[in-house]
């Protein structure tokens, strides 16, 4: 399946504006994020030193934040948008 | 009011339009540096009556950005320079300051007399608070945020739209960031736009879409967003209405 990643403000540089990601099966939002970091040097943008997802790190699935989901064993589908951006937090 | 003043902007707003902003009041969370363009943008599109808070006094490194603010109010309160310039800029508003810090006891008591919030705030600490009395009291509330080059905006509509607890359930880390006061500008601009077209009731408002602007690459893109119906700040409040 596919999925669409779109990335905003400075984590642009690390996954570009927008990819599509293929997935094989059932997969969730750590799936897609194992897929995502394989190719560039993005982990430490989105985990911790142990391996936990940083919590300011936004990721919405077809518009939701996926702590109001599952976290990051939210399941994909076929055609999910996936948004993924920094904070940003000034004023 | 001096009608000749809103010449060019009646077209858009209409007559009646124009004397809803005038019966309008905006409360403006922070004199900062997306406070200082929302402020002056809002005065002179004459809306009635601007609320502004801020505790804080001028420093040099404000100036960059903080424009209600020029070089000879360092040191002085950001109220009372933000006053000053904003009641030269239109003498027809009202403005009232507040010099208190916002916080969860008073948060409900400020906001409370105005019809829309602005979030000019610099930290999501303060940005919960205002979304909450935003809920609690069924007032609409215009988010804005930047750092560096990018910035982010979007409109919450209690009981009836994703409000800032749906979108950012965690409270990012607090620092002092780059900026270019020209970031502020535009997602300013923004705000003041919804503001607006929310009080005329024009136009399609940034509703339940969260605004993106990248000045490094110069684009400006959204993604849509969602009640979270388990939300901690806005579940259950109001009418409920999914599309
Ligand atoms: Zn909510």
């Amino acid at each position: 399946m596919i999925i669409k990643v779109k990335a905003f403000a400075r984590f642009r540089e690390a996954f570009g504006k927008e990819q599509d990601i293929e997935l094989d099966g059932t997969a969730t939002v750590m799936d897609l994020l194992t897929e995502l970091c394989a190719p560039h040097d993005a982990h430490d943008m989105i985990f911790d030193e142990s391996g936990m997802i940083k919590k300011y790190v936004n990721i919405l699935v077809n518009g939701r934040h996926i702590q109001s989901l599952s976290g990051i064993k939210t399941e994909l589908a076929g055609g999910d948008e996936v948004a993924i951006f920094p904070p940003v937090a000034g004023g | 009011m001096t009608r000749e003043r809103y010449d060019r902007q009646i077209p858009l707003l209409g007559a009646d339009g124009q004397e809803r902003v005038r019966d309008a009041s905006v409360f403006i969370a922070g004199a900062g540096g997306l406070g200082s363009p929302s402020a002056i943008y809002l005065a002179a599109a004459g809306i009635g009556r601007i609320t502004i808070a801020d505790f804080d006094t001028v420093d040099p490194s404000n100036l960059n950005r903080q424009i209600l603010h020029w070089s000879d109010d360092v040191s002085r309160m950001k109220i009372d320079s933000a006053r000053e310039k904003l009641e030269k800029i239109n003498p027809d508003v009202e403005i009232d300051v507040i010099s208190e810090k916002i916080d969860e006891n008073n948060v409900s008591k400020l906001v409370g007399g105005s019809d829309l919030i602005v979030d000019a705030m610099d930290n999501f600490r303060a940005r919960y608070l205002l979304n909450k009395a935003a809920i609690a009291r069924n007032i609409p509330l215009f988010h804005g945020a930047v750092h560096g080059f990018v910035g982010q905006a979007t409109t919450v509509i209690p009981g009836e739209t994703a409000c800032l607890r749906c979108i950012f359930p965690n409270n990012p880390p607090e620092g002092v960031f780059p900026i270019i006061g020209a970031t502020c500008g535009v997602v300013a601009s923004i705000q003041v736009t919804e503001v607006l077209k929310y009080i005329t009731c024009t136009g399609t408002l940034a509703t339940n879409r969260l605004l993106f602007w990248n000045g490094a690459d110069t684009t400006m893109s959204e993604i849509p967003v969602e009640r979270d119906p388990g939300c901690a700040d806005c579940k259950g409040t109001g009418v409920t209405r999914y599309e």
